[in-house]
């Protein structure tokens, strides 16, 4: 009996060795894997607000309803998580009797305060209940700009995708000792999570409504397929408004709505520039020294280039014009002329040689660069491969592709003096500036030629209709025929007004475009033109910019 | 000067009559003690009281946790220390009254008191009497405090039994004689006990049993065959209950049962994380409600983890000591009741100290009793420190018999009739 005490001694304490010292690493191991634990701290994605401060999208605190599946009653806990929340009963027992088995989420981001009523019922045992943030958008203005996340929080459009890294923040870490039920009782280490930055756009929401509302008037009036509307700040380069329809439901989610309604026309599609383009050819003109605003052309009502004849917009005979004058009425020949008689090189194929590096100087044919997703880049042909007949149409604006915000660019960098600025939405990342690129393309005195011409335009020529009173106005109207089935159409056609206002000390540059109108007349001066007067006497009265 | 002399004369005699006065106590308190108890008594006193005293730390450190976050108790990191103090020192005064009193009165009282027991273990089945605490009925609640009859069951039994025992001519030489009425009782006890269900304490009834027959010098191949027959019902109990049969495959296989084995392997890899050294007292992790029961059942595997080989091994070494110590003192007993008392209750506390570390450390299966002394427990640790009592009155009854101690070594004659096993074990 003695000494089957001292064996039952002898082997636990041999066991206790063979435990705690031959495979204690082994078994700490074990006991480590279940103690600590490691969280991730979630760091809230950035709000962006307008640049006033008004929220465009916001973050939200949610509840995510799951539960450990396969559970006894799915019945029961599907009617009670249905009827709490307002989901649909059928889809939450289907997912309450899949065949996966762990945990499943049974409704994301719901109604925090619906959540806590559901966990005020008995089957909130069998369900879990996980913080999560949600993505609001308080006003749905400004949708196709501000874009969307996915439901976990990563950018998929707009500033939300382009912004993405900086409104995302980083997830800090957590480690700590956990006891059995998973509650924190000794924090290790923590890296804490860091925000994501708060956008404060260029954006001022009061013109930006202004702009929606400009451009579904507009669609109305003219019975449009779409109109696109962008305000710019001339001395920021800072995007102020833009708006294009068909527009999106604003009380409706961004995944409502249709690829076409959340475009953004203003960078994403192109269209030929038409007469505005006539200013980049006189500017090409004036500092390349060729021509002065006061130079007189011989102006026929055709002319021949090559194979193609050239006509202006009204017929007329045989006149003489001032540059400024060629501009004010909008003649496609002399426009034509000061290109092919001033800018051209000597050489058959050298017709582009002077007018052509202008183009891509004034941005033309490249990304302006702005700060959303999916710009284009427009299409401008090389120079070397230009025929006669190019040099018959780029100087008025036909056979190149421009997007709206290179247009509108090109003006407000006329309007400034002749430095361009970089067109941007985003002003400031958690108060601090966005640097935005600033080039001088034009010597002033030349910026202020054009100014001057450009506000004869609205006051006597083809922009009448943009005059707005009390605020001195400048600007270009055009208008083009829409390719049709690879020709010129006789029936569809794009009109544009842009221009900047007030024109002794500009603030900013409009530009409305009018695609395909189906009432009235089609002329960018009888369809854009007024939209533009509206737009930017609103914008201006917004900016506080007092009347004349 | 002289009035600083004085002073600081006058400080030294104040020094030395406190010292005197001191050491004057301290001597009488330990001659009493001396001339009271013999060695063995000395040490057992001193393991039991170092083993409680151990067992209120280790208490705190492992309820703390449990007891805080839990509302049922309050949030009181404390509530375990409060009333595991509170009854420990009831149980304290319980073993210094009985160590004074003639171990006699167990003869006298055993009897009712098994009968009192047996009544009260058919009582506690009945829903409304028994509480119902974590799947058992165990406890009847009598008021403020609440009883376990199977705690009481053990001391009926012990005074009992011996009595039985010692009033027989020889030792139980066949099963007809072990069994009646020794037997039959035990077996009933058992039963009922089972019932509540309480495995561990009907395994330590038995083992309590076993100790008695065994010093009453019950044949050897008798006590085999009771001890496989005890192996035997034990098995049977396990395997005709699903959750004992669920732990006793997790026992053999852990991996392949892992619903049974949480409490057994959360236990096991505590204690093993616990290395050489232990993480010191307090900065366990498995009373974290990872190992459940750990101030009761699992206590050994917070030792382990806290205080690490070291501490678990002194820990064992301490209950090798109180069975060396409770033997003895049953070897040395006067008469042979209290031998067979002696010898039942240090196989009850060793047996279920065995039991309890056996299935921490992973030897034996799971069966869930507490570590006597150490865990945190109000009438059983009251009954503990009663037993011991009663082995201090026995070892206290031998210490103030004039006849010379070591009257058993070799070539002396024998006085008194010691049972034949002592006889040969000492020669």
């Amino acid at each position: 009996m003695l000494a089957g005490c001292l064996v039952l001694l002898a082997t636990v304490i041999a066991r206790s060795v063979q435990l705690q010292v031959v495979a204690h690493a082994q078994y700490a191991a074990l006991a480590n894997g279940e103690h600590l634990e490691t969280l991730r701290l979630h760091a809230s994605r950035g709000a962006i607000v307008d640049a006033r401060g008004r929220p465009l999208a916001l973050a939200e605190e949610a509840t995510t309803v799951g539960a450990y599946v396969p559970l006894t009653d799915p019945a029961g806990v599907a009617r009670a998580v249905a009827d709490t929340l307002s989901v649909s009963r059928d889809v939450i027992y289907t997912r309450l009797t899949t065949a996966h088995r762990g945990h499943i989420d049974l409704v994301r981001q719901a109604d925090p305060a619906a959540a806590a009523r559901l966990q005020a019922l008995n089957v909130s045992t069998l369900l879990t209940f996980i913080p999560e943030e949600k993505r609001v958008y308080p006003l749905g203005m400004a949708m196709p700009i501000v874009g969307t996340t996915n439901i976990d929080g990563h950018g998929l459009a707009g500033l939300e995708r382009s912004y993405d890294r900086a409104l995302r923040g980083h997830d800090g870490l957590e480690r700590f000792t956990r006891n059995a039920t998973g509650a924190s009782i000794s924090p290790i280490a923590v890296t804490p999570a860091r925000d994501g930055g708060r956008l404060q756009l260029a954006l001022d929401l009061q013109i930006q409504a202004a702009a929606e509302r400009t451009v579904a008037s507009t669609q109305r009036r003219t019975g449009a397929r779409s109109v696109v509307a962008i305000v710019l700040d001339v001395r920021t380069g800072g995007v102020l408004g833009m708006a294009a329809t068909p527009a999106p439901n604003s009380s409706a989610a961004y995944g409502e709505a249709t690829p076409d309604e959340v475009r953004l026309r203003a960078i994403a599609d192109q269209y030929e520039p038409g007469s505005t383009f006539k200013t980049a050819t006189i500017a090409a003109g004036l500092d390349r020294g060729a021509i002065t605003p006061g130079t007189r052309f011989t102006i026929p009502g055709c002319i021949w280039i090559y194979n193609r004849k050239i006509c202006d917009a009204e017929r007329h005979g045989t006149e003489s014009l001032s540059v400024s004058q060629i501009l004010t009425v909008s003649s496609n020949v002399g426009a034509v002329k000061i290109a092919y008689e001033r800018l051209s090189g000597k050489g058959s194929g050298d017709h582009g040689k002077y007018f052509a590096p202008y183009i891509a100087r004034f941005g033309f044919g490249k990304p302006t660069g702005i700060d959303l997703p999916g710009e284009l880049r427009g299409s401008v042909p090389d120079y070397r491969t230009w025929s006669g007949t190019t040099i018959g149409n780029i100087p008025f604006g036909q056979g190149l592709g421009v997007t709206p915000l290179q247009v509108a660019a090109f003006y407000a960098m006329v309007a400034n003096g002749g430095v361009w600025t970089q067109p941007h939405v985003v002003d400031r990342i958690d108060g601090v500036p966005v640097p935005a690129a600033r080039i001088r393309m034009l010597p002033t005195a030349i910026a202020a030629e054009l100014n001057v011409m450009l506000r004869n335009v609205v006051s006597t020529g083809t922009g009448v209709k943009a005059a707005i009173r009390g605020y001195g106005v400048a600007g270009k109207t055009g208008t083009t025929q829409k390719v049709v089935n690879g020709t010129y159409s006789k029936s569809h056609y794009v009109g544009w007004f842009v221009g900047f206002a007030p024109a002794a000390a500009p603030r900013i540059v409009t530009l409305v475009l009018v695609d395909d109108n189906t009432k009235g007349s089609y002329y960018g001066g009888d369809t854009a033109a007024p939209a533009f007067a509206d737009l930017t006497a609103r914008a201006l009265q917004a900016l506080g910019v007092r009347r004349r | 000067m002289v009035a600083n002399d004085a002073i600081v004369a006058r400080a030294e005699t104040v020094r030395e009559l406190h010292e005197d006065v001191t050491e004057a106590r301290v001597h009488q308190l330990l001659r009493g003690t001396r001339r009271d108890l013999p060695v063995e008594g000395q040490i057992l006193l001193l393991v039991t009281l170092g083993l409680t005293a151990f067992g209120q730390v280790m208490v705190f450190s492992a309820s703390g946790p449990l007891a805080l976050t839990s509302a049922q108790y309050h949030h009181d990191p404390l509530y375990f220390v409060k009333h595991g103090v509170f009854f420990t020192l009831i149980g304290v005064v319980v073993m210094l009254l009985a160590m004074r009193a003639q171990p006699r009165w167990l003869k006298v009282g055993g009897p009712g008191m098994l009968l009192v027991s047996l009544v009260l273990l058919v009582a506690v089945l009945i829903p409304g009497i028994g509480q119902y605490i974590n799947g058992a009925r165990r406890w009847i609640a009598a008021g403020p405090i609440s009883v376990q009859p199977s705690e009481l069951v053990k001391i009926g039994l012990l005074g009992t039994g011996a009595a039985i025992l010692a009033a027989r001519k020889t030792p139980p030489s066949t099963l007809r004689e072990i069994a009646r009425p020794i037997g039959i009782v035990t077996v009933l006890a058992c039963g009922l006990i089972l019932k509540e269900p309480d495995l561990g304490s009907s395994i330590a009834v038995a083992v309590m049993v076993f100790g008695m027959l065994f010093v009453a010098g019950t044949p050897m191949r008798l006590l085999a065959l009771l001890g496989g027959a005890g192996l035997g019902g034990g098995l049977l109990a396990i395997m005709t209950t699903a959750y004992r049969r669920e732990r006793f495959l997790a026992f053999l296989d852990p991996a392949a049962h892992r619903s049974g084995s949480w409490q057994t392997t959360q236990g096991l890899l505590h204690y093993a994380a616990g290395g050489i050294n232990g993480a010191g007292i307090g900065a366990g992790t498995g009373k974290n409600q990872f190992v459940p029961e750990a101030h009761t059942d699992m206590i050994f595997s917070v030792i382990g983890e806290e205080l690490g080989l070291v501490g678990s091994v002194l820990v064992i070494l301490a209950y090798a000591l109180f069975a060396w110590a409770g033997f003895t003192i049953a070897m040395r007993a006067r008469d042979r009741f209290s031998q067979i008392v002696a010898g039942g209750a240090t196989a009850l506390i060793a047996g279920q100290a065995a039991i309890n570390v056996g299935a921490v450390v992973g030897i034996i299966p799971l069966t869930g009793v507490p570590l006597p002394l150490i865990s945190y427990g109000s009438s059983g640790k009251i009954v503990m420190l009663l037993i011991v009592g009663v082995l201090l009155a026995i070892c206290r009854e031998q210490g103030l018999t004039p006849t010379p101690r070591r009257s058993t070594t070799r070539g002396r004659s024998q006085p008194r009739s010691g049972p034949a096993r002592f006889r040969r074990a000492a020669r």
